[in-house]
């Protein structure tokens, strides 16, 4: 495996974990609070970082997908707390934009690992 | 290749053992797993998708996903009947079914028997050898439908709140 493949697989790892993490939180919603968001909201855009670092690397047909998906997980992470939403109301619709830009993010970079994976497989296949 | 892929078996048991295998085969890179989830059909002929404990509130997306996806290994006509039925997954499904009898031509891909479980997944693979020989020693049956524009306007946007990005514990009740 490449430098780059293992880097790739790695953030898809990390997306699918934070997919996971905020399942979670949605569950417990009802007492979730902003401050919490906050903290989610800073690994939402950590991945977005990550993913953007290595867009450059991946073939034309999942540089698209990656990003839009970046562009969902940056908006997901600059939502900020409306005074006129009843808290509650706030930190779910905080929650389900990050859920949504996640799940963009890990299908993106799972579409960039089967291309890299493909191209390995090619490579190697009897001629 | 991009398909989707139904994995029929006759219990939800061997469905978890599969579904907990197809995501380890992604682990080693033999295939790329995009979504999966499994749904049951029981004795009474409702289907239900066998979620995480963690996921309240999407259900309804979920009634919509299943009746699409349902419709979508159904063929074109399938399809808008899936997708059309809303939230009431096993209603969905049931008019697929009757589609399939009243459209012998347009063969059905995938159907749910009473009392089993199927893994439904958005998958690349290079070889579908190494899928097929997975499933099979579980007592899974293996239908696939090309992922294309077609099948993807098909299904609409709901599979993508439907399928899991990663191996899940799927809860029965």
């Amino acid at each position: 495996m490449t430098k780059s493949q293992s880097v790739l697989e790695k953030t898809r790892a990390d997306a699918q974990d934070l997919h996971k993490k905020i399942s979670e939180k949605m569950e417990k919603a009802e007492n979730a609070t902003w401050a919490e968001v906050k903290a989610t909201q800073a690994e939402v855009n950590d991945l977005g970082h990550k993913m953007k670092a290595l867009t450059d690397d991946q073939a034309d047909a999942v540089k698209t997908g990656i990003k839009a998906a970046i562009a969902k997980l940056d908006a997901a992470g600059e939502l900020v707390e409306t005074k006129t939403d009843a808290a509650k109301d706030g930190v779910k619709h905080a929650h389900t934009a990050m859920l949504d830009s996640v799940h963009k993010a890990t299908q993106s970079l799972s579409a960039a690992v089967a291309s890299a994976r493909a191209t390995v497989a090619h490579a190697i296949e009897p001629k | 290749m991009n398909t989707y892929i139904a994995v029929v078996f006759p219990s939800g048991e061997k469905a978890h053992l599969a579904l907990r295998k197809l995501w380890n085969l992604d682990e080693e890179g033999a295939l790329t797993v995009h979504g999966a989830a499994i749904v049951h059909r029981d004795g009474m002929g409702h289907i239900r998708v066998s979620e995480r404990n963690t996921d309240l509130g999407m259900r309804t997306a979920v009634g919509v996903g299943i009746g699409a996806l349902l419709g979508l290994f159904a063929g074109p006509i399938g399809a808008a009947v899936g997708a059309l039925a809303g939230g009431t997954a096993g209603a969905a499904a049931d008019a697929v079914k009757e589609d399939q009898r009243e459209n012998t031509a347009d063969e059905a891909f995938f159907t749910l028997g009473h009392g089993q479980s199927a893994i439904v997944a958005d998958i690349s693979e290079n070889l579908t050898s190494i899928l097929d020989e997975a499933m099979q020693p579980i007592g899974g049956t293996v239908y696939r439908r090309m992922n294309t524009a077609t099948t993807n306007a098909a299904f609409g946007p709901y599979y993508s709140n439907y399928l899991y990005p990663y191996y899940y514990d799927p809860k029965y009740n």
